[in-house]
């Protein structure tokens, strides 16, 4: 149980300030600000098109939100692209994993940021030698790194998407439904790997629908409702039923324990 | 070197071994060394063609214009030798340039236009055509310079110049894809798309690259069609995108895209030349030639889909169950280690 001990007078990690994004004139995200410190892991939670994702992803820079502002470590920036995103620290497991299923692992790992020899050619053994060492940290079982990830079962392809979001010493990490596709021993792995992260000091988004998987991983929870923020809480003020009761009345417990 | 030879040559060199026996084994002329030098002088041009064909399936596009642009090029190249007086040592530089600059507008219409590489290219297939058309009136322009044809027809050491070209533009390609990272990036865009912009991969720029290097591999091709015929004509190349796009199929390339090794794809321009070889050598009318074109084209496609579909039923066979058959289609390893 992570009762929080997060010292919430520093500067944040992450500030997405008022931030709104429309498609077609449907407000996805509409005047929405969460926060995360060093060390902490904030849960995003809401139902199927509450907007948390895409909150997210205009923190991962896959899209651009229409007004608001980013700031990490009190800096504003901007995120045009994922690429941006990456130059902040910004790491990110997408739901989908984003992996490009003919290629194996280590291609997938270094995808778009390739090890190159110093003549400037892609160092496949180098690849596969960093990929090797960090999947036997992440998920010692792993053995295929010869074959196409397509090859690979759900929670091998998910410990390959970890591991990308893992090996380039994100600061900032998202995880979108991380355990969606895992069985429970694979689920237990990444609590760990959270923890473990969470040690080191880095903050992390965790997107979920799992009330349970919140209240165990998360310092804070931010709950989304037809693209508005309902509230944030800290996890250890309120109970399932009133994380409940934010997702599905979007009514908030009382007063705002987390601000 | 890992990368390069690898499992996915197999195939394609079973099927043009085997299309040669036959070949061999029902007309006896086809081993006559005068017919072999003039197989490899008859493959170059499409297989060269190919090469940028292919690199632009990998990337999960399409590319119909090459035809058309050989004969607007050849055109080019004949207004400026012929007519302007422009020394060859700089026209064929020239018209390479003018092939990568075709393409490179080719493949932004498509990557940053958002248009399917489908239609772009089919509507460069038509209009390219009628540009070729506008020069000279649409008339032929014949012998240009003499220093043209040994471009094509001459020997080093005894051996036909295109077999030098070849060599070297597969070569060159092979390096590309295999060993640096365009080349895994265009793997990357054909494979998933949506991966590859999230992982920061500049999508559009991979897009638009393999369609630069289509034009100049077509711009290639067409300095060679001149060279052959020492001529331009806004006849030249109809269906050689085809026979192009042929090639990348029947060696394996998925048009699906991320999928296929590029040395595959001479060998089936190869496996299609042996193929034309073998009928016009028996006298076939070029009527027949076409119907066995498409169904070579057919045929190399649905051994593509009944391969994975096999691949699947056996896995099930066997209780391979790592291996899911909903993902076979792409299963097959685009730069598999393991052979």
């Amino acid at each position: 149980m992570a009762k929080s001990d997060i010292n919430r007078d520093q500067t944040p990690l992450v500030e997405m300030r008022d931030i709104c994004i429309s498609f077609g004139g449907v407000h996805a995200v509409d005047h929405v600000s969460v926060d995360l410190y060093p060390g902490e892991v904030v849960g995003l939670l809401g139902h199927n098109g509450a907007g948390k994702s895409t909150l997210i992803k205009i923190l991962s820079g896959a899209y651009q939100g229409d007004s608001g502002e980013i700031l990490i470590n009190g800096e504003r920036v901007e995120i045009n692209n994922p690429r941006d995103a990456r130059s902040h620290k910004i790491e990110t497991i997408y739901q989908t994993l984003a992996l490009a299923d003919n290629l194996d692992a280590a291609s997938n790992l270094f995808l778009g940021r390739e090890l190159v020899t110093s003549f400037g050619l892609v160092d496949d053994d180098a690849m596969e030698s960093e990929c090797r060492k960090i999947m036997g940290r992440l998920n010692p079982n792993f053995k295929k790194f010869a074959e196409p990830v397509s090859a690979l079962s759900g929670g091998q392809r998910q410990s390959v998407a970890i591991a990308r979001a893992v090996y380039f010493d994100a600061r900032i990490l998202i995880m979108d439904e991380p355990t969606a596709a895992l069985g429970p021993h694979e689920t237990q792995m990444v609590s760990e790997l959270i923890q473990q992260l969470k040690a080191e000091g880095i903050g992390i988004f965790l997107i979920s629908h799992d009330i349970h998987d919140v209240m165990e991983l998360c310092d804070r929870a931010s709950v989304m409702k037809n693209g508005k923020l309902v509230g944030t809480v800290d996890v250890g003020d309120v109970t399932d039923d009133d994380l409940l009761g934010m997702i599905i009345l979007g009514k908030h417990p009382g007063a705002r324990e987390a601000e | 070197m890992k990368r390069i030879f690898d499992s996915q040559l197999i195939g394609p060199f079973a099927a043009m071994m085997i299309v040669a026996l036959v070949v061999a084994l029902t007309t006896e002329r086809f081993l006559n060394p005068g017919n072999l030098s003039n197989l490899s002088l008859q493959v170059s041009i499409v297989a060269l063609i190919a090469i940028g064909s292919t690199i632009v399936i990998f990337a999960a596009g399409i590319d119909l214009s090459s035809g058309s642009m050989v004969a607007l090029l050849t055109m080019i190249l004949a207004q400026v030798l012929k007519f302007m007086g422009i020394p060859l040592m700089m026209a064929v530089p020239l018209i390479l340039i003018v092939g990568g600059l075709l393409g490179f507008v080719l493949g932004a219409i498509t990557a940053y236009g958002r248009i399917p590489a489908f239609i772009t290219t089919l509507a460069a297939l038509i209009a390219f055509r009628g540009l070729a058309l506008t020069f000279n009136n649409g008339s032929p322009i014949f012998s240009l310079d003499p220093a043209l044809e040994p471009l094509f027809y001459g020997k080093v050491a005894g051996i036909p110049m295109p077999f030098f070209y070849l060599v070297f533009f597969y070569g060159l390609a092979a390096f590309i894809m295999n060993f640096t990272k365009l080349g895994r990036e265009i793997y990357a865009v054909g494979g998933n798309p949506a991966a590859a912009v999230l992982t920061g991969i500049n999508v559009r720029k991979v897009q638009t690259m393999t369609f630069v290097i289509a034009g100049f591999m077509t711009a290639v091709g067409a300095v060679l069609m001149s060279a052959r015929l020492n001529s331009g004509s806004p006849n030249y190349g109809q269906t050689l995108e085809l026979q192009a796009i042929a090639a990348a199929v029947v060696g394996g390339a998925s048009l699906a895209g991320g999928r296929g090794n590029i040395l595959a794809t001479l060998m089936g321009a190869m496996t299609i030349v042996i193929v034309q070889n073998g009928l016009n050598l028996n006298a076939a009318p070029s009527s027949v030639q076409n119907i066995v074109l498409g169904a070579i084209i057919l045929l190399a496609v649905g051994i593509d889909m009944w391969r994975t579909e096999l691949s699947a039923t056996i896995g099930r066979l066997f209780g391979h169950s790592d291996q899911p058959a909903s993902r076979a289609s792409s299963a097959k390893p685009a730069t598999s280690k393991d052979s």
